[in-house]
């Protein structure tokens, strides 16, 4: 029998409306695997077993009223990376300069949490203001990639990542302002969803860089990430992500995006095999691949890095002025760095944003969905981070920040025995296709399959 | 703006350190020459964009 952590979201949801689960059964097995596995994951860093319970509780009385048809998410245990507000308890962002404060007013999210009855398991640890890490210097060491404790998850949704991945919770909330979902998905061999710009609230969620910050969900398969975003998503006019789960790909045209990364001295051999056996997964499946001319990725990286920077430090500038001997060396280090910019560079990359969204716009005009690599290589090591300098983690995740399409990445394999991830790129509100096209990639596989030996 | 533009290069300590102050900020000086390769980086990127900025826009007007 399926331990209860262990089933999707819609098994464990059809189990609580059966009746063969409780809520409160369901809850009180994901805080006994945080309490096996928290202490070697460091994933979680606040849990209170008591308000969990409660949430539990209350979401049996609305199942034993019946009122669950509507609420795929009813009972269903999630967890938050620690920029959003909770009222009444603190967001430290992980950072000393949070110390003390408490929230006076829930998220957006959070009440969309409430509203579909989920239950919210505790905070999960974030790279310090989700900007850089891993840093030792902060209220809360860095989380450990499951896959092996001596390598890092990626950030800066880094305890999502290691609390999915570990087992703790089958679906936990992120930023991704340049690929903070999507590199610590990849990293730790699970599922992340950058949707369309602000389809996820940022209401209530400390900021980085409010052009770029995107909301998005971190989870054990496609269809959790999918009931998830559906089930917390602000309206739009488009069909839901779950809507095209289990359809056919035959005939859909994907424009694989291989000279991103094919010949950059810095991706691993493996990583390059891994994503084109994944491509001719997908081809097997009946989809058609094509390769694409992408836009100049460096001029993306230019370009995003201008705005992330001038725009972090509006955000900090008053209290690095004030006390600037709390935030941590490499996150103070990182922000000053904006100084140096003025607001022509600002307006000049806000200009060329606009038009690097108009050619990649351009591109996905002319087919279904794009797919390319992740990261370039899996997660590294801790020891490569010992001397305090930033360590270089290629990726190719923040054009999408900047251009605001949704971005689904999923495991395609392993280097070294570190998992690989694969990114679809979706027509603006298209995460219903991304997640079709996940989903079937994902079933037709055994990536998702294998599990971390905790 | 109160901050002069530095060509790329031009970047120095000192530079780099009065861009601070002039921002209000009081750092470290093994802060600052943490920072400094990161924030010469960083220049040279806004420079490239700048370049890019001025490419397209060339482009837009040239005549069919």
């Amino acid at each position: 029998m399926t331990h209860p952590c262990d089933l999707t979201i819609a098994e464990a949801g059809e189990a609580l409306r059966n009746g063969t689960l409780s809520a409160v059964e369901l809850a009180q097995a994901h805080l006994e695997r945080i309490e096996q596995r928290n202490d070697r994951l460091l994933a979680f860093i606040d849990v209170n077993p008591e308000a969990v319970l409660q949430q539990a509780r209350a979401a049996d009385a609305r199942l034993t009223e019946g009122e669950c048809d509507d609420l795929p998410m009813l009972g269903i245990p999630v967890a938050l990376k620690d920029l959003f507000d909770v009222a009444g308890t603190a967001t430290t962002c992980g950072s000393h300069v949070q110390a003390g404060q408490v929230a006076t007013q829930d998220a957006v999210v959070v009440q969309r949490i409430q509203s579909a009855g989920a239950v919210l398991l505790g905070k999960v640890a974030t790279y310090e203001f989700a900007l850089t890490g891993p840093a030792f210097d902060q209220p809360n060491p860095p989380p450990r990639n499951p896959w092996n404790l001596d390598h890092i998850t990626g950030g800066s949704s880094s305890g999502s990542a290691a609390a999915v991945a570990g087992g703790l919770v089958r679906c936990a909330l992120g930023t991704d302002t340049g690929g903070s979902v999507r590199s610590p998905a990849a990293y730790c061999g699970i599922v992340g969803l950058k949707p369309t710009y602000e389809r996820l609230s940022r209401q209530g969620v400390f900021p980085l860089s409010d052009s770029l910050d995107h909301v998005g969900p971190l989870a054990a398969c496609v269809a959790d990430a999918a009931l998830c975003f559906d089930a917390f998503a602000e309206l739009a006019d488009a069909p839901a992500a779950t809507q095209w789960l289990w359809k056919s790909l035959a005939g859909l045209r994907l424009g694989y995006g291989r000279d991103w990364f094919a010949d950059d001295p810095a991706v691993d051999p493996q990583a390059v095999t891994a994503m084109d056996a994944a491509a001719s997964q997908l081809s097997l499946l009946e989809a058609r691949i094509e390769p694409v001319d992408l836009p100049d990725y460096d001029l993306f990286e230019a370009v995003g890095t201008v705005i992330l920077q001038a725009e972090a430090l509006a955000v900090h500038k008053k209290a690095l002025g004030t006390m600037p001997e709390r935030y941590g060396r490499a996150a103070l280090r990182n922000l000053i760095t904006g100084t140096v910019l003025t607001p022509e560079h600002l307006a000049a990359a806000r200009a060329m944003q606009q038009h690097l969204s108009d050619e990649m716009d351009a591109v996905l005009h002319r087919v279904d969905a794009l797919i390319t690599l992740t990261t370039l290589t899996p997660a590294p090591a801790f020891a490569a981070f010992t001397d305090g300098q930033p360590v270089w983690t290629p990726m190719r995740t923040f054009p999408f920040n900047l251009t605001g399409h949704p971005v689904l990445t999923v495991p395609i394999g392993f280097s070294n025995g570190l998992p690989l991830g694969m990114q679809i790129i979706g027509k603006r509100n298209d995460e219903a296709r991304i997640c079709q096209i996940g989903q079937a990639f994902e079933q037709s596989t055994d990536h998702s399959v294998i599990k971390p030996n905790l | 703006m109160t901050e002069p533009r530095f060509p790329t290069g031009q970047l120095t300590a000192e530079t780099f350190s009065r861009l601070l102050s002039g921002h209000g900020l009081t750092i470290t000086p093994d802060d600052q020459a943490a920072a400094l390769a990161a924030s010469q980086n960083l220049l040279a990127q806004a420079e490239r964009v700048c370049a890019a900025l001025q490419a397209a826009e060339a482009d837009d007007d040239a005549p069919l």
